[in-house]
């Protein structure tokens, strides 16, 4: 049973959302506005973070930025259909995920398992203690934690897969559409740039200590962390 | 009574306004001559030696030959005395004529010297040809030598100045350095005169120009100094750019407020809809499901009008990258493919080229794909698709063996929410925006979209792409 925090200003949308996936089996909370999202977002605990990005107060982008800097709670992000700007804008600040409205409501749930999904296999292989490593970015799986060259690195949780599904198959090329079934629980759509922005993201967090650029594009088809 | 005429003039600029176009044609032209005239004075005065003297000819030298026989005439011959020969009517009539003597006190004037002119220049040692003389008194004409009574004497006509001096001394300016006069002030001034005109003129056509491109922050500088009509047209320019983007931005406010006013309920209404699928029986399901369909056409039709009036209004940035044909359109085809069958239609298709565009992805191949289903859509049996490549351009060649068009729906295809009533009736789906998106985008990739009529029927599509 997932944690859910809907931030949202429809409050009929938001009313229905909540009863649906109350009734999948999900916990629901909800916010109306940016602010109290934010306050409800930074104080508990929640498994996903579902946020619009029309908000009052305080506008969707807004509430990313400022919940990453603290917290990486899982976040798809609820945008109008067509705003390719909206949807590129929000992963590059640190969204998982997106979800044009208007939205399946069967897709709403599969994402929200892919990416709790996640989080339950990380808390399944909690027991055994597993490390992935080349010759300077270490990842320890168990407690989601990745450093390079000693540092430590503060990442997303699809940040994180991504560099898993990459790291445990060093050398190999891992196809985008590969990484977005694993990722985002979706095959990509044509043209859609949600795992290159995630790609892009870790390696500027990778690129502040380490001056090895080890994931490599592969044009057309995918990407590669280099062996050495 | 003269009230009809306020009417027709504007309501800002009368003539009396100083600074008006009126006054600067009026003191533009009237500069000009001034600066004219000063460059002949001022020429004038750089070259005293010239003035003084020059060639005398034709008439007036004429006239003083004459003087000079008459002269000799009636002293030599007639024996009449100088003084009074030299005021006979015949010869002097009004004119002041002077005999020059070596010896100054010996020289005979048939007019009393009143206003004390000098006259004891007008005596030449060697002889001289007749020339014209200018002194700031007076002009002389000679010498013509005389020989009177066996002496010899300088005959000269004078001619007391009325005129200023300054006057004169322009009338002895060479002819070329007058021309050089007239011509250098007179083109300087015009260039400036008319750059002053123009100059501005050409900032509001560029400015115009620009807006007309759609860059809406087009505004021209007014300069603080102009008062004129052109600074009062390029105020109204301002005002007008300033209008247009404010109502464009409104339109664009309005259209993305609309979008999202209306996706709300349309969200609400599909998520309401999924709900009652899940919990209701099957015998309401058929109703559910066509209010599912409904909704995701008017979703459609949503996405399509934004994505058009984005298109018009150039304000779609294009994001640009290397997209292989292929990944373009073998997804495309392989759908239209299957389409086709599941409507017992041939989907013939020739091999992709491996060609690289830049272009914006998605938006090239909801383009093509407007075109391929438009086709699947009208055609009876075949559809088609084929590629030509030339050094610098793609065609991309959809054929469909539908009715196809008139002549005049031909033209008009491309038009936002255009149908054709026959053929192309509301039940075939769709509301006239696929063509018109379609040419917009390939518009924006600066290529064309061409439609002519299929032999033996149909409609030939093609999509031309500068590589």
């Amino acid at each position: 049973m997932s944690k859910l925090l809907l931030i949202e200003d429809d409050r009929a949308l938001s009313d229905l959302l909540s009863e649906y996936l109350t009734s999948q089996g999900c916990d629901v909370e909800q916010a109306f506005d940016g602010l109290s999202g934010l306050r409800q977002a930074t104080s508990n605990n929640y498994d996903v973070i579902l946020l619009d990005v029309m908000l009052p107060h305080l506008d969707g982008f807004e509430v990313l930025k400022k919940i990453r800097l603290s917290h990486l709670t899982p976040i798809i992000m609820l945008t109008a259909k067509g705003d390719d700007f909206d949807r590129i804008f929000g992963l590059e600040l640190g969204a998982d995920d997106y979800l044009p409205k208007p939205f399946n409501h069967r897709e709403l749930l599969a994402r929200i398992h892919a990416i709790s999904r996640r989080i339950e296999f990380v808390k399944q292989t909690e027991q055994h203690d597993q490390l992935l490593s080349s010759s300077h970015v270490t990842l320890n799986i168990a407690a989601r934690k990745a450093a390079v060259n000693n540092h430590l690195l503060v990442l997303t949780g699809t940040e994180f897969s991504i560099l898993q599904k990459l790291m445990s198959n060093i050398g190999d090329v891992v196809n985008k559409d590969a990484l977005s079934q694993h990722v985002l629980g979706r095959r990509l759509a044509p043209f859609d740039r949600s795992i290159d922005m995630h790609v892009s993201n870790l390696r500027k967090k990778i690129a502040k200590y380490s001056d090895i650029q080890c994931i490599q594009t592969i044009r057309g088809s995918g990407y590669v962390f280099l062996a050495e | 009574m003269f009230s009809w005429l306020n009417k027709y003039r504007p309501l800002n600029c009368t003539l009396s306004k100083p600074g008006s176009l009126v006054y600067q044609a009026f003191f533009g032209f009237w500069l000009t001559i001034l600066g004219i005239f000063l460059m002949l004075l001022l020429l004038s005065q750089l070259h005293p030696e010239q003035l003084e003297s020059k060639k005398l000819r034709g008439k007036m030298l004429g006239s003083l030959i004459h003087i000079q026989h008459n002269l000799e005439r009636f002293v030599n011959i007639k024996h009449k005395p100088i003084a009074k020969a030299l005021k006979h009517p015949r010869l002097s009539e009004h004119k002041w004529l002077y005999l020059s003597h070596k010896k100054i006190e010996e020289s005979v004037s048939s007019r009393p010297n009143k206003q004390q002119l000098d006259l004891s220049l007008l005596f030449f040692e060697s002889p001289t040809e007749p020339l014209f003389i200018v002194t700031d008194k007076y002009y002389a004409y000679g010498p013509l030598p005389v020989t009177l009574n066996s002496e010899e004497y300088q005959l000269f006509q004078i001619k007391a100045l009325k005129a200023p001096a300054f006057l004169t001394r322009i009338k002895m300016l060479p002819f070329w350095l007058k021309g050089l006069a007239i011509l250098l002030p007179s083109i300087v001034l015009s260039i400036l005169f008319s750059r002053r005109l123009v100059a501005p003129l050409t900032e509001l056509g560029k400015a115009a120009k620009k807006l007309a491109q759609g860059k809406l922050s087009a505004r021209v500088t007014v300069p603080a100094k102009r008062h004129d009509e052109i600074a009062s047209l390029m105020h109204d320019f301002n005002f007008m750019a300033e209008r247009l983007s404010s109502s464009v931005h409104a339109h664009k406010q309005l259209l993305a407020d609309v979008s999202h006013e209306l996706r709300s309920p349309l969200t609400r209404l599909t998520l309401a809809n999924a709900m009652a699928q899940d919990t209701q029986g099957t015998t309401q399901n058929g109703y559910l499901i066509r209010i599912e369909k409904e909704a995701k056409c008017l979703d459609q039709m949503l996405s399509d009008v934004l994505t058009l009036s984005r298109l018009e209004q150039n304000q779609q940035t294009l994001q640009l990258e290397e997209v292989s044909l292929d990944a373009l359109m073998s997804n495309l085809l392989n759908d239209a493919h299957f389409e086709a069958e599941q409507k017992d239609r041939i989907f013939n298709s020739q091999p992709i080229p491996s060609v690289t565009l830049i272009c914006d992805g998605s938006l090239l191949n909801s383009a093509i794909e407007n075109v391929i289903r438009n086709a699947i859509k009208y055609a009876q049996n075949h559809i088609s698709v084929s590629f030509s490549q030339t050094a610098d351009s793609l065609s991309i060649f959809v054929h469909d063996d539908g009715f196809g068009v008139t002549d005049e729906a031909l033209i008009r295809l491309c038009q936002p929410f255009y149908r054709v009533s026959d053929s192309r009736n509301r039940s075939s789906g769709g509301i006239g925006l696929g063509l018109a998106i379609t040419k917009r985008a390939v518009c924006a990739h600066n290529g064309k979209l061409i439609l002519k009529h299929n032999t033996p029927t149909g409609l030939a599509a093609e999509i031309r792409l500068p590589l």
